[in-house]
């Protein structure tokens, strides 16, 4: 049964994108030929390296097409410049499906890895490559993507992908608001977590949005917080407002200032495949004005059933009710015809 | 192993001798006279033993032919040969075609690969196709070698009896800087022994003394790595592995395929092992690599590829090599 789900999910996931071309504005594209070399060395991540002499390949498409039977470590770099800065924050560097375990550099800063390399192999063949990047990191000209791929038997490399480039998530632009970026994370609970004043200064950081496995939480399933701290804007106050989460994998619940304020989970009834949808919908949750404070403490209990887990694609933050609605409305649906949004209305507590 | 797999396997060998087989490759010839002996005597393997009162047999043939009617049992055959001095640097392949029904061949005294199993548990292997890999350390170029085959049959025809017996000297698609080809230790199990026998590295180990065996086993090999060596990025080409395996170098766990400790079948026999070694594990001198191998039906062991320890330039040198489309 597990891998009927995994089936069903990666159906999802594939589908799920085909109906988000308009999500993503492509900032840069990475399909097409790579400079590519088998072996290993960590200098191959820096930008300057000289791979003038390196083969090429055609990515995506499994490396077995040109080196047939190949196992092991192999480097893929490819030089790129950006068109246009869409502003910061919400940047999405996606590599589709990665066989088996993958580390990624552009210029030279790691930005992502998952799986895990020997001695301590672990695949992570059919996850979807997600990182978030850095502000400040990518340049106008010249800039350097570099991936250190271990693969340990059958089809290897950057195998497929849908999305391959850098991506801007165009539904950043409906914020009112902006709340990704860094969040304070942990996979501990204490007690407390979800009160104001709840010290999470040992807590770590996590880009939001992003799966926590792309971010050193590789293979973990289960529990997790997130914990975010924020000033309302002026112009935002004594309004009724929208608290956007994106999409989270796979449930949630949501605390403002100490108060549950929307929750998605595994409901009585809810069928099956509605619960395996859950990771699929967006999280827009209603938040009456008298909710806020000038400090606001934002808790987000997150449960991850298997695969990637966290709140995985935004856009983040607080929306009035056009702007809501707009997102709301906005058709898209799944590999079934049935509108991915429409559920929403099952979640809402307000 | 399972008649599909096979067929892909046979595939690749194909075209893998393709590119072997060459302008570059050469030849000597081996199909003729041969000394000949019934009875069985290990003395016979070696290099000096004096063969001159010795029956000639015609290779290749069944012995039931050539005045040996009806005999069933051992028999010895031997056959001197000069290997020129330019043809070191190859990859050598014996090619004795099939021999009904078991064999083991000793060059210049040093076995180099057995097929089927000898009594007392009998294993034929008279639809096989000979070809051993010769080490380059048991030959001496520019000088006369001795070959010596080691035969039971144990009913009907009997012999060297059909097929191409020749040595194959094939410029090699890639010459590990340390050969790693030849003999290894080897005893079933989970942990090496210190009794291990001997076996011969590729090759199934059920051609080896172990029919019919499933399960653990630990191939182990002491290696002298030169210090102009550890300076640079190694790779283990470890050959193809059935089924799983884990790597060791001095006690160290470095590097696995599959799931050892698992219990059902994976696909990994299929595939050749590359393991890159992590900077400060080989140490100057001797280092002891050990491969625990879990095989779980049909061969098993090292069976196939050709096994040392590479450069990183080298190793991606080989591979631009291959690179097709």
């Amino acid at each position: 049964m597990k891998n009927l789900y995994a089936i069903i999910i990666v159906g999802f996931i594939l589908l799920t994108n085909s109906a988000q071309a308009n999500k993503w504005g492509r900032v840069a594209g990475f399909e097409g030929l790579w400079k590519f070399s088998v072996g290993d060395d960590v200098k191959w991540a820096e930008s300057d390296f000289n791979d003038s002499n390196w083969d090429q390949i055609f990515v995506p498409g499994n490396w077995d097409n040109y080196y047939s039977g190949y196992n092991g470590y192999a480097w893929y770099r490819k030089n790129f410049d950006v068109k246009s800065f869409p502003g910061e924050g919400s940047l999405m560097l996606m590599l589709g499906q990665i066989d088996d375990v993958d580390e990624v550099f552009i210029n030279g800063v790691k930005v992502g890895q998952t799986g895990s390399f020997l001695p301590d192999f672990e695949t992570a063949y059919n996850i979807e490559r997600r990182y978030p990047i850095p502000d400040g990191l990518l340049k106008e000209k010249d800039n350097t993507i570099a991936i250190r791929v271990y693969d340990t038997a059958g089809p290897g490399g950057i195998v497929q992908a849908d999305l391959l480039g850098i991506f801007f998530d165009n539904d950043v632009n409906l914020l009112s608001f902006d709340l990704s970026g860094q969040w304070k994370f942990s996979v501990f609970r204490e007690k407390g977590i979800n009160n104001v004043g709840f010290n999470d200064n040992n807590w770590a950081e996590i880009n939001v949005p992003g799966t926590w496995e792309s971010q050193g939480y590789d293979g973990y399933d289960g529990y997790a917080w997130y914990r975010k701290k924020f000033i309302l804007p002026v112009e935002l106050e004594n309004q009724n407002l929208y608290l956007v989460l994106g999409r989270v994998d796979d449930f949630d619940k949501v605390y403002l200032n100490g108060e549950l304020i929307g929750r998605t989970e595994y409901l009585d009834h809810y069928n099956r495949v509605d619960k395996w949808r859950a990771y699929q919908l967006y999280r827009v949750y209603k938040v009456p004005a008298n909710k806020f404070q000038k400090f606001n403490e934002l808790v987000v209990e997150v449960y991850d059933e298997q695969l990637d887990g966290g709140i995985y694609e935004g856009p983040i933050g607080l929306m009035t009710y056009n702007d809501a609605k707009i997102l709301i409305e906005r058709n898209e649906y799944d590999s079934w015809g049935n509108p991915v949004r429409a559920l929403l209305r099952l979640f809402d507590i307000y | 192993m399972r008649t599909r797999i096979s067929i892909i396997l046979l595939l690749l060998i194909v075209n893998f001798g393709k590119s072997v087989l060459g302008n570059n490759t050469a030849e000597i010839e081996l199909k003729g006279y041969w000394k000949f002996s019934i009875g069985d005597k290990m003395q016979w393997a070696e290099k000096n033993f004096d063969d001159s009162a010795w029956d000639d047999m015609y290779v290749p043939s069944r012995w039931e032919e050539n005045g040996y009617r009806g005999y069933d049992g051992y028999a010895w055959y031997r056959k001197n040969v000069v290997i020129p001095d330019y043809l070191s640097e190859r990859e050598v392949f014996l090619e004795l075609g099939y021999i009904d029904d078991v064999d083991e061949v000793y060059f210049n005294g040093v076995k180099i690969g057995q097929s089927g199993s000898f009594p007392p548990n009998i294993l034929t292997a008279y639809n096989a196709s000979r070809r051993y890999r010769v080490p380059a350390s048991v030959m001496d170029f520019g000088a006369e070698n001795t070959l010596a085959v080691r035969v039971y049959d144990s009913q009907l025809e009997g012999g060297i009896v059909r097929g191409n017996i020749r040595l194959v000297f094939g410029m090699p698609d890639v010459v590990p800087d340390i050969d790693l080809n030849g003999f290894w230790h080897f005893n079933t199990g989970k942990e090496p022994d210190a009794d291990a026998s001997q076996i011969l590295v590729p090759g199934a180990w059920e051609n080896q003394g172990f029919n019919n065996y499933d399960g653990y086993a630990v191939y182990s090999k002491v290696v002298d790595v030169p210090a102009s060596l550890l300076s640079k990025k190694l790779i283990l080409m470890a050959g193809r592995i059935d089924d799983d395996d884990r790597l060791f170098i001095n006690g160290q766990f470095v590097a696995e395929t599959g799931e050892y400790y698992g219990t059902s079948n994976t696909d990994m026999h299929r595939e050749f092992r590359n393991y890159f070694i992590p900077d400060g594990i080989l140490k100057p001198g001797k280092n002891l690599i050990v491969l625990k191998i879990i095989d779980r039906g049909g061969e098993g062991g090292i069976l196939e590829g050709n096994i040392g320890l590479i450069t990183q330039e080298k190793f991606i040198n080989y591979w631009q090599r291959r690179r097709k489309n």
